[in-house]
């Protein structure tokens, strides 16, 4: 007996010793995984317009705050916006509870914030929900109502940070809690966060002057607060989106001398020098590497860098580069569309690349870009029928996208003479419309005319 | 006492006249009568004065008849028997060597060696006999054993010493061999001692005696001289000293070094006691000139103070080509630089030289070629000693004459042959190149024609397309011509003979000494040779076809060591001493003298009386008639004592029978030849006398020479396992009488292995001595020799090597052939054997480092001699090769890699910027492999390197094909396509698309900024726009765009036919103003895309500094519209980058340039890529072209898979093609560049083109077979090594040559030998010539002999070899059967020839004999003669007188 007990005492050891290993492991493997969140506008309960900007910016500030810890990984806006409007509603107006769960499956995220609030004078009362999704679309679980004045606004969107940590089941220690809740609070300053949240309105409609609303916005806001270090980003982006570099460059500088914490604008540093007409790769690299210090699981920076290293022509160091940003990111289909640009242009790798904007588009249907990649390798493969469907699908969700018109007229040349004059026809009339395209007319016309002589010569 | 003519006595009868002249009555008056009665009275006193008289006695009779007899006792010689004791054989050996011109003894060490031999002959024993020889460079025996002591006196005193090394060992070797040892003997060697006396057995003989007269050393001599033109410059030239300091004192000098008079270099020396001081002395010479060493040293030996080199005058061989049309054999020839070259067509030739030097017919046959020089190929004129039996199908090399000079280097074993003359030699020859049925390549040399039969048509064979052809050509015209003489043949040591082939036509030349004295050398075959190089200087040629010196040094060390040397003490068995023994000595001197006083005295004793003893003339005139004859008579005498004697010729013939009794020569053998020497006696006149010698490795006198001999068969043993043809003719020499009508006979089968018969022969000449032959028959019935066993001297790790087995039968038989490996049976097989040549091939492989000794034994039932069925061989393995293996992507280089380690070759992978940039880099590697590596990606500094590795350093180079190889790696024109078996310029067989390009440049401000190289980036941009316009051909289209901020088109897309205006056109853009390449490169766009060519294609030049455009929409589009952009950089500050992107995207190729260099390779590479025209991707089978070559060997080729598409690129005129593609361009080529080889294969070995050739079981071994053919050989190091043997000694000759060409000198060199028996010794080498070293060891041992060698300079490794040398075993046994043209040529150096019939020994070209006959004899016996008429002059004097008178008056 006493035998007996002694080696069960050794099977006990060993048991927990297996225990202990297998908590380890699996802390490792935890840890890296990160939970997407669609966060929704709140929703205004109160009566009468003009104060939905608060809505926004309560989705912002949560933004904001979670993207900065590493279990969470919310959806960019714009993405929601495109999936919203893919959804058949309109990304600015208030969502059914079943839209909200296409939308979140469409975005792949596994919980969506969303909320009410109301505006009594100067109080305000938000009733915070989420939506677990994994849970396969059970109702959305509301909170405690919570309530504050729009003179502690700050305080309040700490307390909605601390709600959410708790709803989502994250214990975290009361510091880093708290620092959360710090950057959920933009600005103490309501007007310049108004300002500021109707800048990010505008800039997400993604027009001219959607753009240059931004910009005015996005400058009272920094003018009203000018210690608002994210207004200043955001007038960056909306100057670089008018394509203003200059100026989006001195925000950018700004923003990161105003919260030198924050590692938006040195992507954003890094992003401005890929695109610089003279290739300044090397400062690209060293703004991802001081944005990716600063958050060390932003996977935007990595992809940054990836992008910085494959135009530097090292392939392989890019691919490690991506291949992080999915550890973090795995949802990115920017890091897919990239791989699959460099397996095909660069390494001539055609299943591979074929793969990889498969992936990118999967998971993101209107990641045009993407779809147009996949259509030039089914092209130069010789598969113009892929081809057609990829381009014809980009000018689906993008009836205007100019490069699809021309790549779709490219395509039909080799399969259907009559389809593709009237393809070119199309183009040509698109483009004539488009300053950007105006280089491009001609050679329409000139495939125009030799098609045009075939067919009679046919 | 004895008479050796007693037939003088009758000579006494003399004296009864005189006897009888004492009876007649002197004087007897005429008286007148005046009457008759006066009559009687008258009459009684005519009775008183009566003719006769009684005898009275006078005492001049008596002197008279006494003088009378004593001459006639002289005349009969008699002799006296006499007893002596004591040493009865006295040879004296005189060093006359350059050392005893020393003058340490006063006056020279020579003339004290004279003085103490002539005391050595005074102090001989009573009746001792005495023999001088000289110790020349030719032994000579000048006294043979005599003993008049007084010719050996004279013989001593008439010698001089000469300016030649010492042969001490000959002399006395010769001087042993003329006794049996039995003989009592004394030998004294009178020396100086300065040679080493423990090299030779001779100097150990007991019987040898040792007279020093050296005192002390005090010498410093030249004791090297070379001079050697140096390989880097046209006129440079090296000398190089060697001065040695043998005294025991520091010793300063000046040293002088002048050419043609005029001095070159003048220095101080300084040497320390016993130290030796190579010097170069370098310098500049053109033409030929004489080159003058001195020292100015006061030492003991003078003659070794000045040394002479010569720099031969360049010359041309002249040489007449006949031939219906045989660009082989003219571009060989016309590549030969010594070489002038006409040819002519054959009807023009009508035989002879023509004027030339050498003439080479080609399948041209005149009627008769007459006497000459030269090489018949496919053509057999009637007057050549060969005759025609048929012909030879698809003949099998079997072997080849590999020590031959005309077939030095070559390999010849995979010659193919479609169809040979079958001849039959019909005069003694050499088969050169030997095959099944017959001889390909033959030699035939006779007295006046020398010629090299090739006996098949250059057009049906592969030998022109082999490195062995020109080099077969070259070597045979400087064997049949001399020509280009090196300036080493032209100097000579002192009693070296001198050898110089001679031109057609010369007969005769002379050479004068540098004494002034002229001789005649003769001339044999075509080859002079002078053997009185006794003495040191410049001597002077001339023969009727222009004159050369040469120069004679002595040059030995051994000599100029004045220092005496312990010589062996006497042994204590010297015999002789205390025996008795009696001999006859003439007194006939005395007996003369003695008459001479009587007669003298009786003279006086007369003349006395006739002048009434006054000192006058005796007033009667019969009476000084009488005095004068006396006077006569006595001077006689006198002259007869002083021994005089004539010359007379008589018919006498001196015949030496050498008999070759060495193990070669078989019992029955040797049988025959005694009972020839025995019949030929038969022939012998009555003063004909002969002698009889046999030898092997060593000769012996058997029969001396005398008349009427009587030979007995030979007991004496001489050793067997050698031939020394020399030794025998030496000893012949010594013992045949000078002067005399001598001849050798040479009862031998000429198959010499030790000695140098020629030598022997040309001092036989010089002496008058003729040489006849007799060859002896092969005795053996059965016989089967393993004649060699040929190995590889290196061969890599796991390479496949063949060892060839070369077996000799003289019938048709089998045996079972063993192979060994260190010791160890590999196996064996059952052959069968033909009559003749067989060689038997077994394919190895070695893969264990180190030496590796091969044996090969053949086992034959019946076969004669077992000793030669054994041969050994010996091959080094040093290990896995290495190869450097360049690949653009390396994970696709795996395949290639894995299947040359799985063939035991190391491979090194790297990317282009791997691949070294200088030779040295590369020295660690034996191959090279570029694979698919762009041009661009190497700098010129790299493929000079790459080409200099292979060129100069023996490396091989294995390209590859790919996008990026050959052509479309833009390899055109440089210096790797120099080293590649194929050109990158396509010769257009398939018409190629047409193809429109557009030039966009640049020429913005920033593109008028220079380069480096002081040229404007816009130039470089122009160079490449005309280049493309050169490139083009009027197919093509092109156009020529510049761009600042605004773009215009030079050129608009035109055909590019006018291409002097386009080059006009582009030479006239100008830099300046901003930069947009956008709109000119849309505006390309557009055009291009109206263009009709189906291929079209922009070169984008600019530095990139530009605004920007979205250049990648622009040319993504291009690219879609199959309108290809590439993109060259221009300058360092160009933006690579956006270039290199343009390039991507427009899916052409991105360059980037900062000089005008690679402008060329870009721009050929883009023509070819933007045509297409290099590029074939069709799937096609190999076709194999060459099957014999080594790479495409063992391989079904038939079961090849087929290749995916292939680079086109045009084969070298010298290169091989071994497969072919479909459209006939070269697959894989390979040929030989300088020292290394390289080899083209316009496929790849990855899964592109090559995808289906991995699965292919050939695969790997194709690889290894290629690669391993190109991999280098031998060494890596600066110097190599070569072993031979000579004469016992094996010679190691290093040459030190640095990559640059220039000689390395002063190197410390070491050498050790491993023996067959396993004993070690080190061997230190010497400098010898600039540049070369030498070392000798011993080498007599049966096997292989291992010699590792070392050279090390300032503490650096320079090089190391090793190297072997095979001693093969039974070597008597190796070479059956009579070599009846080394025989021929033996005699006819001499004037001698063949023997029918033994007889003729005697009887054939029978010469008289000068012989010396003794005057004496003769003179004495007329004197006594004289002495009646005198006598009788004196008693009838006056009745003379009186009937005189009588006469008179009655007239």
């Amino acid at each position: 007996m006493e035998r007996f007990g002694r080696s069960g005492g050794w099977a006990r050891a060993l048991a927990v010793l297996a225990a202990l290993l297998s908590i380890t492991v699996g802390a490792g493997t935890g840890e890296a995984k990160a939970r997407p969140l669609l966060v929704l506008p709140f929703q205004a309960t109160s009566p009468g317009g003009g104060d939905d900007w608060i809505g926004e910016g309560l989705a912002e500030s949560l933004i904001l705050a979670f993207r900065s810890h590493p279990a969470f990984l919310p959806v960019d806006r714009a993405r929601v916006r495109q999936a919203i409007r893919a959804a058949g509603e309109d990304p600015e107006g208030p969502l059914p509870e079943r839209t909200v769960l296409a939308v979140a499956r469409s975005v792949r995220a596994e919980s969506v914030l969303l909320g009410e609030y109301r505006r009594e004078g100067g109080s305000l009362t938000v009733v915070p929900r989420h939506l677990e999704v994994r849970t396969g679309g059970a109702e959305a679980r509301s909170g405690e109502p919570l309530q504050g004045s729009l003179d502690r606004w700050k305080a309040l969107q700490g307390d909605l940070v601390r709600y959410y940590l708790k709803a989502l089941k994250v214990a975290e220690k009361p510091e880093e809690v708290q620092r959360l809740a710090e950057t959920a609070g933009l600005t103490a300053n309501l007007t310049a966060f108004e300002a500021f949240v109707k800048g990010r309105r505008a800039y997400l409609r993604g027009s001219q002057s959607g753009y240059e609303g931004a910009v005015e916005l996005f400058g009272r806001a920094a003018e009203l607060d000018p210690g608002f270090a994210l207004a200043h980003f955001e007038l960056g982006q909306a100057h670089l989106a008018l394509g203003n570099r200059w100026k989006a460059a001195a925000q950018f500088r700004a923003a990161s001398q105003f919260d030198p914490a924050s590692p938006e604008p040195f992507k954003a540093l890094g992003d401005l020098f890929m695109s610089s007409p003279r290739r300044l790769y090397e400062q690209a690299i060293e703004a991802y590497r001081r944005a990716i210090g600063l958050r060390p699981h932003y996977a935007e920076a990595y992809v940054g860098l990836g992008d910085a290293r494959a135009a530097k022509g090292d392939y392989e160091a890019a691919i490690a580069e991506y291949q992080k940003a999915l550890d973090f990111d795995p949802l990115n289909a920017r890091v897919h569309f990239s791989l699959g640009r460099i397996y095909y242009g660069e390494k001539g790798l055609y299943y591979e690349a074929v793969a990889a904007y498969k992936k990118a588009i999967e998971l993101d249907p209107y990641f045009l870009e993407a779809r147009m990649g996949l259509g030039e390798v089914y092209e130069e493969k010789g598969l113009y029928d892929g081809a057609i469907a990829e381009y014809r699908k980009v000018i689906e969700v993008n009836a205007r996208h100019p490069g699809a018109h021309y790549n779709l007229a490219l395509s039909l040349e080799k399969v259907d003479v009559k389809e593709a004059i009237a393809q070119w026809e199309r183009y040509i009339e698109l483009a004539s419309q488009l300053p950007s395209e105006k280089d491009w007319v001609d050679i329409a016309r000139q495939h125009l005319k030799k098609l045009r002589g075939l067919e009679k010569g046919q | 006492m004895s008479f050796l003519a007693p037939l003088a006595f009758a000579l006494l009868g003399l004296a009864v006249p005189l006897f009888l002249l004492y009876f007649l009555k002197v004087r007897r008056r005429r008286q007148p009568v005046p009457s008759v009665l006066l009559w009687e009275p008258a009459l009684r006193d005519q009775q008183a004065s009566a003719f006769l008289r009684r005898f009275q006695r006078d005492p001049l009779l008596i002197l008279q008849l006494l003088a009378l007899v004593v001459l006639v006792v002289a005349l009969a010689r008699p002799a006296v028997t006499i007893t002596g004791r004591g040493a009865d054989s006295l040879v004296l050996v005189m060093d006359v060597s350059a050392s005893m011109q020393a003058t340490d003894v006063a006056p020279t060490r020579f003339r004290e060696a004279q003085r103490r031999a002539l005391a050595l002959i005074d102090a001989m024993e009573r009746g001792g006999e005495v023999m001088v020889v000289e110790a020349a460079a030719q032994p000579t025996v000048l006294v043979p054993l005599t003993r008049d002591r007084d010719q050996a006196r004279r013989a001593i005193l008439a010698l001089q010493p000469q300016d030649t090394p010492g042969r001490l060992s000959e002399a006395l070797r010769t001087a042993l061999a003329l006794f049996p040892r039995s003989r009592p003997l004394q030998v004294h060697v009178l020396t100086d001692g300065a040679l080493d006396v423990g090299e030779a057995s001779e100097f150990r003989d007991p019987r040898v005696r040792w007279t020093a007269v050296g005192r002390r050393g005090h010498n410093v001599g030249i004791t090297e001289l070379a001079l050697r033109k140096a390989y880097y410059g046209v006129y440079e030239h090296q000398a190089f000293l060697s001065l040695v300091n043998f005294s025991q004192a520091r010793l300063a000098f000046p040293l002088k070094v002048s050419i043609d008079g005029r001095t070159v270099s003048e220095q101080a020396i300084s040497l320390d006691p016993e130290v030796k001081r190579n010097v170069i002395v370098p310098f500049t010479h053109k033409g030929g000139g004489i080159v003058r060493v001195e020292i100015g040293a006061d030492d003991d030996l003078a003659v070794d103070n000045v040394a002479y080199g010569i720099i031969p005058p360049p010359r041309q061989l002249k040489v007449l080509l006949v031939t219906p049309g045989n660009l082989f054999l003219e571009k060989a020839l016309r590549a030969d630089p010594q070489v002038a070259v006409e040819v002519r067509a054959p009807e023009t030739y009508e035989g002879g030289m023509a004027g030339f030097d050498v003439v080479v017919l080609d399948s041209a046959s005149p009627a008769r070629i007459g006497p000459g020089r030269f090489v018949l190929v496919n053509t057999l004129p009637a007057d050549v000693p060969l005759e025609h039996l048929g012909t030879l199908e698809q003949p099998v090399v079997l072997d080849w004459a590999r020590q031959h000079p005309v077939m030095r280097f070559v390999d010849l074993s995979k010659v193919a042959v479609e169809q040979a003359m079958r001849v039959r030699p019909v005069a003694a020859g050499k088969a050169l190149l030997e095959a099944v049925g017959g001889a390909l390549l033959y030699l035939l040399e006779d007295r006046d024609r020398k010629l090299i039969f090739v006996g098949f048509d250059l057009f049906k064979t592969d030998l022109p397309l082999r490195v062995a052809f020109p080099l077969i050509l070259s070597n045979s015209l400087r064997w049949l011509s001399p020509v280009g003489l090196e300036g080493a043949d032209l100097m000579v040591q002192t009693g070296t003979p001198f050898l110089l082939p001679v031109e057609h036509g010369v007969e005769e030349a002379r050479v004068r000494d540098p004494s002034g004295e002229e001789w005649r050398a003769p001339i044999t075959r075509g080859l002079l040779s002078f053997t009185r190089t006794d003495r040191t200087g410049l001597y002077s040629l001339e023969t009727g076809k222009g004159a050369i010196r040469f120069a004679v040094n002595l040059a030995s060390e051994a000599e100029s060591n004045t220092a005496p040397r312990p010589l062996p003490e006497a042994g204590a068995a010297a015999g002789g001493v205390g025996e008795v023994f009696q001999f006859h000595r003439e007194v006939w001197t005395t007996l003369l003298l003695l008459a001479l006083g009587l007669l003298m005295l009786e003279g006086i004793l007369y003349w006395r009386r006739q002048t009434a003893g006054r000192w006058t003339i005796p007033a009667r005139g019969a009476d000084r008639w009488a005095l004068g004859l006396r006077l006569l008579l006595l001077l006689l005498l006198g002259v007869a004592l002083g021994k005089p004697q004539w010359t007379r010729w008589v018919d006498r013939q001196n015949v030496f029978f050498l008999l070759d009794h060495s193990d070669s020569v078989g019992l029955a053998t040797r049988e025959t030849a005694y009972r020839a020497a025995v019949q030929a006696l038969e022939g012998m006149k009555d003063d004909d006398r002969a002698g009889m010698i046999v030898f092997g490795a060593e000769a012996r006198l058997v029969e001396p020479l005398r008349p009427k001999p009587t030979f007995r068969r030979s007991e004496a043993e001489v050793p067997g396992k050698g031939t020394d043809i020399e030794r025998a003719i030496q000893l012949a020499l010594a013992s045949l009488p000078p002067g005399e009508a001598n001849r050798v006979v040479l009862l031998s089968d000429g198959r010499q292995n030790l000695g140098h018969a020629l030598a022997a022969a040309q001092a036989a000449a010089d002496r008058g001595v003729e040489i006849y032959h007799a060859p002896l028959a092969l005795p053996f019935a059965d016989e089967v020799v393993v004649e060699q066993l040929l190995l590889p001297s290196e061969a890599k790790f796991g390479e496949p090597f063949y060892a060839r087995i070369v077996v000799s039968s003289v019938r048709e038989t089998s045996g079972r052939l063993a192979l060994y490996r260190n010791g160890e049976f590999l196996g064996s097989q059952l052959v069968k054997l033909t009559p003749g040549k067989n060689v038997f091939t077994y394919r190895q492989a070695l893969e264990q480092s180190g030496v590796h000794v091969y044996q090969a034994h053949l086992e034959v039932d019946g076969d004669t001699i077992e000793e030669n069925n054994r041969a050994v061989g010996m091959a080094v393995v040093r290990g896995k090769p290495r190869v450097l293996y360049v690949e653009k992507d390396r994970p696709q280089a795996q395949n290639l890699v894995a299947a040359l380690r799985a063939q035991h070759i190391d491979v090194e992978l790297a990317g282009p910027e791997g691949l070294p940039k200088d030779p040295e880099g590369l020295e660690k590697y034996d191959g090279v492999i570029l694979s698919n590596v762009s041009s661009l990606k190497l700098t010129t500094r790299q493929m000079e390197s790459v080409r200099d590795y292979v060129r100069d350093r023996g490396g091989g180079l294995v390209m590859l094909g790919g996008e990026e190889s050959f052509g479309l790696g833009g390899y055109y024109r440089t210096p790797i396509e120099e080293a590649l078996p194929v050109t990158m310029d396509v010769r257009q067989k398939v018409e190629i698309p047409s193809l429109a390009v557009v030039l966009s440049i640049d020429r913005s401000g920033s593109m008028a900024m220079s380069t480096d190289d002081r040229v404007t980036k816009l130039d470089i941009a122009k160079e490449a726009a005309h280049l493309v316009v050169e490139l083009l051909d009027e197919r093509n289209e092109v156009g020529v765009q510049s761009w600042d901020t605004e773009f215009n088109w030079v050129v608009p897309i035109v055909p590019a036919k006018d291409k002097e205006t386009i080059h006009h056109e582009i030479a006239s853009v100008r830099a300046g103003g901003g930069t947009d390449g956008y709109p000119a490169l849309r505006e390309a766009y557009k055009a291009l895309y109206e263009r009709q060519a189906i291929l079209k294609h922009v070169i984008f030049l600019s530095d990139g500094q530009m605004t920007r455009g979205d250049f990648a929409g622009l040319v993504r589009r291009m690219a879609k519209d199959k309108i290809t952009v590439s993109a060259v950089a221009i300058g360092k500050d160009a933006d690579v980058q956006l270039m290199i992107d343009i390039a991507k995207w427009g899916k052409g190729r991105f360059y980037y340039t900062d000089d005008t260099h690679t402008i060329p390779r870009i721009f050929t590479l883009e023509t070819q890529l933007a045509s297409k025209s290099s590029l074939i991707e069709q799937p096609f089978r190999p076709v194999l072209a060459t099957p014999y070559h080594e790479i495409v060997q063992e391989i079904d080729w038939s079961k090849a898979p087929p290749l995916g598409g292939y680079v086109a690129t045009s084969l070298k005129g010298s290169a091989e093609m071994l497969l072919m593609t479909h459209q006939e361009d070269p697959l894989l080529a390979a040929w030989q560049y300088g020292l290394g080889r390289g080899v083209a294969f316009t496929a790849d070995a990855k899964a592109k083109w090559g995808i289906l050739w991995l699965r292919w079981k050939d695969f790997n071994r194709f690889w290894s077979q290629t690669v391993r053919w190109t991999l280098r050989t031998g060494a890596r190091s600066d110097t190599t090594a070569t072993v031979r043997r000579h004469g016992g000694l094996g010679v190691v000759t290093v040459e030190a040559v640095d990559p640059r060409g220039e000689f390395i000198n002063f190197l410390e060199a070491q050498l050790g030998v491993v023996a067959p028996d396993k004993t070690q010794s080190a061997v230190s080498l010497e400098q010898v010539a600039p540049g070369r070293y030498q070392g000798v060891f011993p080498a007599t041992q049966e096997g292989v002999y291992l010699v590792g060698l070392a050279q090390r300079k300032d503490q650096k490794m320079v090089g190391s070899q090793i190297v072997g040398l095979v001693v093969p075993y039974a070597q008597e046994f190796r070479e059956l059967g009579s070599d009846e043209t080394f025989l021929r040529e033996i005699s006819e150096l001499t004037g001698g020839g063949g023997l029918a019939n033994p007889k003729d020994a005697f009887e054939l070209h029978r010469r008289r004999s000068r012989i010396l006959v003794d005057l004496w004899p003769w003179l004495a016996g007329f004197a006594t003669l004289l002495l009646v008429p005198e006598i009788a002059l004196r008693r009838l004097g006056p009745l003379v007188s009186y009937a005189w008178r009588g006469f008179r008056r009655r007239s």
